[in-house]
């Protein structure tokens, strides 16, 4: 163990044992041929160990470049044609600048700013759709009693049935209110400045959820993990995202998810896009997001 | 001094401004690497041409991100290279097909270039050249272990089930192999453009 691994800040136990689990792996995890569940082991650590990190970027300084070592043949010409229209129609927005210096391609080519990376877009509208969408079922169960009830006012025998239908009511209303939304928050804004948003929507005692996200890479592959208290993590699900980087998909996780301290988005290297802490008893030392149930 | 002379740090400054004629220099000095790369893996020239496309689109968007973070611009465009082709790979649950039938200690080991560009032999040929070199000095073992990969998007159990080999084997000639490999491009000097 060198001397920044003795001096790593990480408060735990648990640090040294995945330094040295991080340590056995770092050239697989270069090659990309960890399994899943290691492999988002291994992004977990590397989240928040500089020296793992340095370790890494020093090996993957060499394994990044045995792509050079293949044979080299050439693409076909057209291939660059169509590589800057596509970038002429990408950069052909209204009111941006034109390039002005002498080349080929200043003449027909409008110029935008380039667009950061982490420029975020508008917020879609099924952001807005899902709290509606749960919502809707108190509305209406509340509304349908509503009726009910003023259609009943003057019969006494039945108001007291109209009483107990409120109740039935009310108590489903309360079922309603554990919906959650979990804001899902970047894995680790220091070292990476992904985009990526988005919310976990459902109920803590149940398995079902829904996950809405924005500004994904959609040339990545996107993956949900969820870690239990033991630490032991489980995949949910592949994400289908859009082009457009927007993901809405219902998620069945393996059991309730009130029961997992933290539930991640996780790009197909296995480095952690997003994260949701669930639960204060995690290991996981990231603040609690907030929880807030809906229409309270 | 013209753009074409331009070291890649100043043309990738000059792409984050919005310059499309250094992305322009940028991809007649790197389209054949990555090409070839993701055609190695993918072993189909349509989709590695698509590949290349999205390669550079993503470094024309993201250059900016880059110009902060500094470091190799071949090594950046590789390393995407790596995960879009083996992103797709994975998606389609599909492995390259000419990697199927090739023998994996001759892809990395006995190539021969077509037609490289001055321009792009100035700039690449000698790292090329000690990469290679690098490789040779590998046991075939070793340099299988990595081929299957890194090439062929295959973890170390997919390896250690396709070898007929224990998983702690692999895992082993996959660490030793790299750690050689480091040892002898650092004692050659390699300097990346």
């Amino acid at each position: 163990m060198n001397e920044d691994m003795i001096n790593n800040p990480r408060p735990s136990g648990e640090a040294s044992a995945n330094c040295a689990f991080c340590q056995d792996n770092l050239e697989a995890y270069a090659l990309d041929a960890l399994e899943p569940v290691d492999r988002a082991r291994m992004a977990r650590h590397l989240e928040w160990c500089g020296p793992c990190r340095r370790a890494l970027a020093e090996i993957r300084n060499f394994t990044d470049l045995l792509g050079l070592a293949v044979e080299q043949v050439s693409p076909s010409p057209s291939a660059k044609t169509r590589l800057f229209e596509r970038l002429a129609e990408e950069t052909s927005e209204p009111d941006e600048q034109v390039v002005t210096f002498g080349n080929p391609w200043a003449t027909s080519i409008p110029l935008p700013e380039p667009r950061p990376a982490a420029a975020p877009t508008p917020e879609p509208a099924w952001r807005a759709w899902l709290g509606t969408a749960l919502i809707a079922p108190l509305a209406i169960a509340l509304i349908v009693v509503g009726a009910w009830a003023n259609s009943l006012r003057n019969d006494v025998a039945e108001l007291e049935a109209q009483q107990e239908s409120m109740a039935l009511a009310m108590n489903q209303g309360a079922r309603q209110n554990q919906l959650q939304l979990y804001s899902m928050e970047p894995a680790c804004p220091e070292c990476d400045d992904s985009p990526a948003t988005g919310h976990l929507g459902g109920n803590p005692d149940d398995n079902v959820g829904i996950l809405v996200a924005w500004n994904l890479d959609p040339s990545q592959g996107h993956q949900v993990w969820c870690e239990n208290r033991d630490g032991e993590l489980l995949l949910v699900s592949d994400l289908d995202v859009e082009q457009s980087g927007e993901v809405i998909q219902a998620l069945n996780f393996p059991d309730a998810i009130g029961g997992y301290s933290t539930i991640y988005v996780t790009r197909h290297d296995g480095t952690e896009e997003m994260r949701v802490a669930l639960n204060e008893s995690s290991a996981n030392d990231d603040p609690i997001e907030d929880a807030t149930p809906i229409g309270s | 001094m013209p753009l074409a002379d331009l070291p890649d740090s100043d043309l990738v400054d000059a792409m984050a401004a919005g310059d499309v004629y250094a992305m322009e220099v940028l991809y007649d000095r790197y389209n054949r690497a990555v090409f070839s790369f993701a055609y190695r893996i993918l072993g189909d020239r349509e989709v590695a041409e698509e590949i290349l496309q999205e390669v550079f689109l993503r470094a024309w968007r993201s250059a900016r991100k880059f110009s902060e973070g500094r470091g190799a611009f071949i090594t950046w465009l590789l390393s995407i290279t790596h995960n879009m082709a083996i992103d797709d790979i994975r998606r389609q649950n599909r492995r390259p097909r000419k990697a199927e039938s090739a023998d994996p200690v001759l892809m990395l080991t006995n190539v021969r270039d077509e037609n490289p560009s001055v321009e792009e032999q100035a700039v690449l040929g000698n790292t090329r050249d000690i990469i290679r070199d690098a490789l040779k000095t590998l046991p075939e073992a070793q340099r299988t272990a990595i081929e299957l990969a890194y090439f062929k998007g295959l973890t170390q159990r997919e390896i250690a089930e396709a070898l007929d080999e224990p998983l702690g084997t692999i895992k082993t000639r996959m660490r030793l192999a790299i750690r050689k490999l480091r040892e002898h491009l650092e004692s050659q000097g390699l300097e990346l453009p």
